[in-house]
């Protein structure tokens, strides 16, 4: 801080010379003459001095028989000196700081925080609706009125603040998600239960609903089930009314699935040498920019990373840093005898029937065609399995129709 | 006549160390000694000096009441000095003291 005034009142870099240096220095700290960095140089010393003190020394450089030379002046009275004719400079200069102090007045960021259900989005479609958005002169908010509208249009919202930090608008908010969850019940109160897959039914168990299929039923893919409607007859088997429930049970359904592979006796594997070279890019919108020029291979494989450059949390600039790796790789062949594909084509089946078991599906039977050809073995099993089906719909106004 | 004088001047000495003593009074008021504070050996503050007699890359001769300060070392700089106190940057080899 000390320099960055020094700085400000400008001083000079000089060559203090003569008969008794020494004593001078001592003259100037009895007469509260401010010097500092004092290096020995040749026959007497270098220092710094305030430029208004230079003048204040002329008596004593007479007394203790010295000269001074000025090296160095430093200090912004020498720089706007320097370039007292660079008029431009100086206009651009101060209208950079007015167009700084500009933007200061208006609303450049937003800051969203407490939210837990409602999204971002919806909080910014509000403030679009409430005239806020970038570029808003901040003199034009009303926090408070914010407040007011916000907790007035969303009911579930306990508690909104609004603060405007610099140029940045803070909404915290705190909302009940009881009244949410309850709201959420009534929306998923009437659904009827469809079959996901083609298949037949082995198991049907119905707590809630009307079942529409029975054990034994053909059922194909998008039908229902259970429907959630449940009709009230009167005495005469006319129907009364049409009660509307979320239709719930278990459903086990039995389906035939399909699965091909096949496996080629002249496999090509890739081997990385190891050697590669990276490409830093720059890129606007679909431009882009290539700062540096990677080696060149034959056969390469690019692996891209790219970042977005955002200045602000809300602020979205279509502005990329990222960079590609080129990774050279040379091509190895690798023939395979019929036990050896064979193999290979059974390991990716197991991998198929544990990926089915973890969603729950039993397989019950399977016939497996194994056909040779000339460059490759094709296998192609037929599956029986069993799953429990079942997905929740709303209930479409043509059921309620028909019904 | 002069032994009297000389006598006298001793007492009042010794009556200024008991006082100070006793009352716990920093010497450095009393009797205007000079303080030296050294960070490392890469910088030395020197309070209640009188002035600098000799500046040098190797040396600093500096004059205090009743001493004379040399700080030995290598690429010696007074990085500031004032009425109080006096900052001397650089390495330090040595400090000594000569009675004037």
């Amino acid at each position: 801080m000390l320099s960055f005034f020094r700085y400000l009142k400008g001083y000079v870099f000089v060559y203090l010379y003569g008969f008794s240096p020494e004593r001078f220095l001592n003259l100037c700290n009895n007469h509260h003459i401010k010097i500092w960095k004092v290096e020995p140089y040749e026959q007497g010393y270098q220092f710094n001095i305030f430029v208004s003190d230079l003048f204040r020394i002329k008596d004593f450089l007479r007394k203790t028989k010295t000269k001074v030379v000025i090296r160095k002046k430093l200090g912004l009275p020498f720089l706007l000196y320097r370039y007292r004719k660079r008029k431009i400079f100086f206009l651009c200069l101060a209208l950079c700081a007015f167009s700084l102090f500009l933007t200061t007045r208006f609303l450049w960021s937003f800051e969203i925080s407490g939210n837990r259900t409602l999204t971002k989005d919806i909080y910014m479609d509000f403030l679009k609706n409430e005239n806020i958005f970038y570029g808003t002169p901040i003199h034009d908010i009303n926090t408070s009125e914010l407040e007011k509208q916000l907790r007035n249009q969303y009911d579930y919202i306990t508690w909104a603040s609004f603060q405007v930090n610099g140029t940045r608008l803070v909404l915290t908010v705190k909302e009940n998600s009881g009244i949410i969850s309850e709201a959420g019940k009534n929306t998923e109160s009437s659904c009827d239960i469809c079959a996901s897959v083609s298949g037949v039914i082995t198991k049907m168990v119905t707590r809630t609903g009307t079942p529409l299929v029975g054990v034994g039923s053909i059922v194909s893919s998008g039908d229902i089930l259970i429907s959630g409607l449940i009709p009230v007859y009167n005495d005469d088997e006319t129907i009364k009314t049409i009660h509307k429930t979320k239709a719930d049970g278990d459903i086990v359904i039995e389906s035939n699935l399909e699965y091909k592979d096949e496996q080629l006796f002249r496999v090509n594997h890739k081997l990385y040498t190891g050697r590669e070279s990276r490409k830093l890019i720059l890129a606007y919108k679909d431009h882009e920019f290539h700062i540096q020029l990677p080696e060149e291979y034959e056969k390469y494989d690019i692996m891209s990373q790219n970042k977005i450059i955002s200045f602000e949390t809300y602020q979205y600039v279509p502005i990329y840093l990222g960079y590609e790796r080129f990774m050279e790789y040379t091509n190895t062949e690798e023939i395979l005898n019929k036990d050896m594909a064979l193999c290979r084509i059974n390991d990716r089946f197991l991998d198929f029937c544990k990926t089915l078991n973890q969603k729950g599906i039993q397989i019950i039977k399977k016939d497996v065609k194994i056909n040779y050809k000339k460059d490759r073995v094709e296998v192609l099993i037929n599956l029986t399995v069993r799953q429990s089906d079942g997905i929740m719909m709303p209930i479409s106004n043509v059921t309620e129709s028909g019904e | 006549m002069s032994r009297l004088f000389h006598n006298k001047i001793n007492l009042i000495e010794k009556a200024k160390v008991q006082a100070t003593d006793r009352l716990k009074i920093p010497r450095e008021l009393v009797f205007g000694e000079c303080i030296l504070t050294l960070h490392g050996n890469h910088e030395v503050f020197i309070e209640n000096y009188k002035g600098i007699l000799e500046c040098n890359d190797e040396f600093i001769w500096i004059s205090a009441k009743e001493l004379r300060i040399c700080i030995e070392g290598r690429m010696l700089c007074v990085d500031y000095y004032n009425n109080d106190e006096m900052k001397v940057i650089g390495t330090i080899n040595q400090i000594s003291f000569m009675e004037s």
